[in-house]
């Protein structure tokens, strides 16, 4: 970071997993004790994913995706991990690891 | 008596040294490093006080090979009769961990605990292995089901805590309720049930999390892709350490 004069950040994102959007049709029993009453027959039709499924990392690595690709930012080819943005002069870097990010850039 | 430090072992709790005059290995856990560097033919050195042999001594036959690499740090051995011995007044400092709420229910019956000899060369051990049996005692007091943190004597704080987990599992609108298909089963999902502890073991929280089961989802039917690749942590590191 000294040696380009890069200013560095580190952020988490909470309840990161409760975000993602899903892609697949889960159904899931409905809960211990808040049943609906009169309904329990019915079962939970699942929107946004929730802790212990399969797909939640995944889920919410897709939105984090989309998200940074909304503000311009580039996916590395070398790694997946790593997405660039450059404005002018300014270059921005974010390294992701699960719901952790770290930020960089030179300005 | 000033020593070379060459490594610890995985798995022992001891420092493993050699001696610079009599060539020979000891083990022991009665170091003290020095800080300052002091070189004693080309190589970082330790000492140990010369009356105290607290542990085996090893002799070693051919001369001694050893890398470098492996000295990491300068020590100094000190004796521990010339300290003095902590006695019944340090006694006392461990046996505070009574008051950890609720943890045992009987106080009419004051339990007297057996008052065990420490080893003197374990003694920064202690603290530590009081701390684990803290911690391990409030984690059994955490139900396991929703049966038992309904019946608990804290069923009051869980059913709260239920209750704002569901809520903000609504206004995120997590699910729809929906007649079930013929061909599909539903997955299952359970309550966990977690005191959060603040530094010094009091209850700081009650929190309730809703999990679903993925191990009773189906792939190809419930799930087809699962991770993205996440393994470049050491890039991560490489990041966090610049």
């Amino acid at each position: 970071m000294t040696l380009e004069d890069m200013e560095i950040h580190q952020m988490d994102v909470k309840i990161a997993f409760l975000n993602g959007k899903l892609e697949e049709e889960i159904y899931m029993e409905q809960l211990q004790g808040f049943m609906h009453q009169g309904g329990e027959h019915l079962v939970c039709k699942l929107h946004n994913s929730l802790y212990g499924l399969k797909q939640s990392p995944r889920a919410w690595n897709q939105k984090l995706d989309v998200f940074l690709k909304s503000i311009k930012f580039m996916k590395s080819e070398a790694d997946p991990s790593v997405y660039v943005a450059q404005v002018g002069d300014v270059k921005f870097f974010i390294v992701v690891y699960v719901d952790d990010l770290i930020l960089v850039c030179n300005d | 008596m000033p020593c070379v430090f060459l490594g610890c072992y995985e798995g022992t709790k001891t420092y493993h040294l050699m001696c610079v005059e009599t060539k020979r290995i000891i083990i022991s856990r009665d170091v003290v490093s020095i800080e300052q560097s002091k070189d004693i033919g080309g190589v970082p050195h330790f000492e140990k006080e010369k009356n105290v042999v607290l542990h085996e001594e090893v002799e070693v036959e051919q001369p001694l090979t050893f890398s470098r690499d492996t000295i990491l740090n300068e020590t100094r051995m000190e004796g521990v009769q010339s300290e003095s011995t902590p006695s019944s007044s340090s006694e006392e400092e461990f046996v505070v961990s009574n008051d950890n709420p609720s943890s045992e229910p009987s106080q009419d019956v004051p339990r007297e605990r057996p008052q065990r000899q420490r080893r003197e060369w374990l003694r920064d051990w202690w603290i530590a292995t009081k701390e684990v049996e803290r911690t391990t005692v409030a984690f059994l007091e955490e139900p396991q089901n929703i049966k038992e943190a309904l019946t608990c004597e804290n069923s009051k704080e869980w059913e709260c805590a239920m209750q704002e987990e569901y809520d903000s599992l609504m206004t995120n609108n997590t699910w729809t309720l929906v007649p079930l298909l013929v061909d599909r089963k539903p997955i299952s999902c359970k309550w966990v049930f977690k005191i959060k502890q603040g530094a010094n073991g009091e209850v700081e929280r009650y929190k309730v999390r809703l999990v679903a089961r993925g191990f009773t989802q189906t792939y190809g039917v419930d799930y087809n892709e699962t991770l993205r690749r996440l393994q470049r942590l050491h890039l991560f590191i490489v990041f966090l350490h610049w």
